[in-house]
């Protein structure tokens, strides 16, 4: 297995002397021999190493940790030769997630404004707030470090959000574990971990008498607070079990089955294993490589990397026994340790490490909090009043359809289903981003959807409504102008729902957009007020009112209302005016003319009687759940474009091909997309953090899994329009054809088996490859 | 296949006033994985960094 973290230790000093460190207080000393500083050459022929590793493993991204001693000792200037080095080594070969942690006391302004220009995210090591803080982490001379590493932190919260990274709190049980949660939630990080402090067998952690867990029930008091809160922080501890429960990735090397891809590169060259086990035994980490005489591959194949197993094999009898090994994988390496058994034991911290994982699972399993009120009598089998909602299933038959590739009418219900409670979370996120600014408009959503929940849902469904609020929900603090949509969206509720109602709301390029509906000119204006009445609504900008009836939209000369494609048996709106409908990798065409709706109109009947006539397999889903389509802009000659996106549920986005059947191609082959992303909606088919690529025959570049499984998901499509394409009287040269068939028939086929064999499909992508791979396979019976 | 049990809570019949009262920061970072203050990628998984 490739190595894809690194941990390049730019100094071998610190400015601090936390007693708890392991890199001077443990069993391992070999940091008195090492350079101060990492030499210029090092810095160099480790980044190269690093290039040549990511090459040879076509790796997308490597994680670069600077870490020390205290990187920052290293100053200002050969910190940041250190960075431009390893960007340029790394150029053109892969994405170089760049990362330092520092004990934030020389964390300066310089500093910062340096790693923000080189996008290096900072985390900083805290204990809590200053009497937890002061308990270890002081100067050589006593003095606190309290004051300025908050000061730092304050710093990159306020200042420099884009790079702050977190922050990591080694666990003292003298500390009481909520006011160490709270001080550190206070500098608002986006991640905490909390880390147990080093022990092994030999030497283990500090337990009072008489109490069998007290890092367990420290760490519990803290996640029961954590939840209790809504939690407002990442924890990278407890999302590691949640995750690990569900099948997926940990994120720390202290929890999970994960095999361990990290190397050390400490000061003087030498390639080391995780420093944790520094605390094991001297010279536990040492691999006998160094970055002058050695590649990382000789690295992996070194005695020391070699005999560290990973996943289950690699533990001790207990641990492969035990019910939660998925989510504690034997603990942090280091804390097995034990002399004469080596690291062939449970952790040290094994019956805390059992409790916590245990409580935080049956807490997880309870999510949301109960107590949510359901509204009553609406939908008397789904909860009574008092219970929680529970969460939205699939029903068996319809997954299988789905993994076939097709689906029917009752399918698309239980996905859009999906996507109506997905949207009204999102745009609740927003919500309380924007807060006091979106007040009024908040307030008669809520009021709305008491007594108008057909309208509400009517606009929130409206396929670019989650595209606006999975932008402002991207863009965190920085969404504010952004959030002030949510006043057209509860605007155009109003209306559908024919309520009286008066609002300012939103422009977006010179027009007021209402979403579901259409959109008004409004000049230079920022903003438009608008009144809403039974059938009937006025903008009004400084200078400009227009009053619209809606059964008369054409005496409203300026009102672009969207426009409806219909054929036999179907429906859906064309979307031409919606400012969230630029979420296509394509160019979207501006307002049709006329003429060009007419000619949409005249080939979207035509392509539908393909679909029914020669795909009819496709034609309930794509009839159920395809509500918007989305001009793009045609790219020229024969070239064809479409798209979907991902937050934009229901709709695609095509350019006005040349054919009918070639529409009912581009309707299909996209449709999948939008089929498949709401699946990866409801629940992960595969692991979100597996970085490799693989090749599949349609593309040159290698891809990543969700390209692949997208990409091979459409094509089980477009395969079985090929074959169609196959018969007689179809319009196409059947010799031309069958060879298209072909190709595409077995491209998927191939990229079926790549999935299957990626090793990081989840029990549900398991399955859902497995109703894949039958479909793909039974064209060979043919 | 069996019944799937979904990671999307049903929200249609809660109020949605009291949708944004309820703790689901991890189910909204799930469906937008670009969150500002979250990357799907492993952060670090290093244990002495973040
Ligand atoms: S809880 Fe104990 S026995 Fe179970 S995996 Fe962890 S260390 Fe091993």
């Amino acid at each position: 297995m490739p190595f894809r973290q690194f941990v390049l230790k730019v100094t071998s000093r610190c400015d601090l002397a936390c007693d708890h460190c392991y890199v001077y207080e443990h069993a391992d000393q070999s940091w008195r021999r090492r350079p101060k500083v990492m030499a210029r050459e090092t810095v160099a022929m480790a980044a190269d190493r690093m290039a040549e590793h990511a090459r040879a493993h076509a790796l997308r991204t490597i994680h670069v940790i600077l870490h020390g001693g205290e990187p920052l000792l290293a100053g200002h200037e050969r910190l940041e030769e250190t960075i431009v080095r390893l960007r340029d080594a790394v150029r053109g070969i892969c994405e170089l997630d760049l990362r330092v942690h520092t004990n934030g006391v020389s964390l300066d302004e310089r500093f910062c404004r340096m790693f923000a220009d080189h996008d290096v995210r900072v985390g900083v090591s805290l204990d809590g707030g200053r009497r937890a803080n002061d308990l270890h982490r002081r100067y050589a001379d006593g003095r606190s470090s309290y004051d300025r590493v908050v000061r730092a932190v304050d710093r990159l919260g306020r200042e420099f959000p884009d790079i702050y990274a977190g922050l990591l709190c080694t666990i003292d049980i003298g500390n009481d574990p909520v006011p160490v949660y709270e001080a550190l939630v206070a500098l608002r990080p986006p991640v905490v971990d909390f880390l147990l402090p080093h022990a092994t067998w030999d030497h283990p952690p500090p337990r009072p008498a008489g109490v069998a867990t007290p890092y367990a029930d420290w760490l519990i008091a803290i996640h029961d607070r954590w939840r209790k809160d809504g939690e407002p922080v990442r924890v990278r501890m407890f999302e590691s079990i949640i995750r690990t429960t569900q099948g997926q990735g940990s994120l720390t090397e202290s929890l999970g089955l994960d095999e361990c891809d990290l190397a050390v590169i400490e000061t003087d060259g030498e390639y080391e294993q995780a420093d944790s086990l520094k605390t094991s035994f001297s010279g536990a980490p040492a691999t006998g490589c160094d970055v002058f005489s050695h590649t990382l591959d000789d690295v992996a194949r070194s005695p020391a990397i070699a005999a560290r197993l990973g996943g289950l094999e690699g533990l001790c009898d207990t641990c492969r026994a035990c019910p939660v090994v998925e989510s504690c994988g034997g603990g942090l390496y280091a804390h097995r340790h034990r002399v004469g058994t080596g690291f062939q034991n449970p952790s040290v911290f094994c019956d805390d490490l059992m409790k916590l994982i245990t409580h935080v699972r049956s807490q997880a399993e309870v999510r949301p909090r109960a107590g949510i009120r359901v509204r009553a009598g609406v939908r008397a089998e789904r909860g009574r009043e008092g219970a929680a909602p529970a969460a939205h299933t699939i029903p068996g038959p319809d997954l299988a359809a789905l993994a076939a590739g097709y689906g029917d009418a009752a399918t698309m219900t239980h996905l859009a289903a999906s996507q109506t409670s997905a949207r009204r979370l999102l745009i609740s996120s927003v919500y309380k981003l924007a807060g006091p600014g979106v007040a009024d408009a908040w307030k008669l959503l809520t009021e709305l959807d008491r007594g108008h929940p057909d309208a509400v849902r009517e606009v929130f469904d409206h396929p670019y409504v989650r595209v606006w609020a999975a932008r402002c929900i991207a863009r965190g603090q920085w969404a504010h102008p952004e959030t002030r949509y949510l006043s057209n969206i509860a605007a155009a509720a109003a209306l559908r729902a024919g309520v009286a109602a008066r609002l300012a709301v939103a422009t977006r390029g010179g027009s007021v957009p209402l979403p579901a509906m259409g959109s008004i000119p409004a000049g230079r204006a920022q903003e438009a007020i608008i009144e809403t009445g039974p059938g009937v609504f006025a903008v009004a900008t400084e200078d400009r009112r227009w009053e619209v009836r809606l059964d008369e939209p054409a005496a409203a000369g300026d009102w672009r209302p969207i426009s409806r494609l219909t054929a036999d048996g179907v429906s859906m709106a064309l979307d031409d005016v919606d400012p969230y409908r630029d979420c296509y990798d394509h160019a979207v065409a501006p307002r049709l003319s006329p003429e060009r709706l007419a000619r949409w109109q005249a080939m979207f009947a035509e392509a539908w009687e393909v679909v029914k006539r020669d795909h009819s397999r496709y034609a309930p889903a794509l009839a159920a759940g395809l509500r918007v389509l989305t001009p793009l802009v045609a790219p020229g000659g024969d070239v064809q474009a479409s798209a979907t996106a991902r937050h934009a549920f229901g709709a695609i986005g095509v350019a006005l091909p040349g054919r009918p059947d070639d529409l009912a191609m581009l309707m299909i082959h996209e449709f999948q997309h939008v089929k498949l992303g709401a699946v990866l909606d409801l629940t992960d088919l595969f692991d979100g953090t597996d970085e490799e690529l693989y090749h599949v025959s349609w593309r040159q570049d290698p891809r990543p899994l969700e390209g692949v499984f997208q990409g091979t998901y459409a094509h089980m499509a477009v395969t079985e329009v090929w074959k169609a394409r196959t018969r007689p009287g179809m319009g196409h040269i059947p010799e031309k054809a069958t060879e298209n068939y072909l190709r595409w028939r077995d491209g998927t086929l191939e990229a079926v088996d790549t999935l299957a064999r990626s090793g990081s499909l989840t029990e549900v992508g398991r399955q859902f490859v497995a109703g894949m791979r039958a479909a793909a396979r039974s064209w060979l019976d043919d | 296949m069996v019944i799937l049990r979904s990671e999307i809570t049903d929200l249609r019949d809660v109020p949605l006033s009291e949708v944004s009262e309820l703790g689901m920061g991890a189910e909204v970072r799930r469906i937008v994985p670009a969150s500002e203050d979250v990357r799907r990628v492993p952060v670090a998984a290093f244990n002495s960094a973040i």
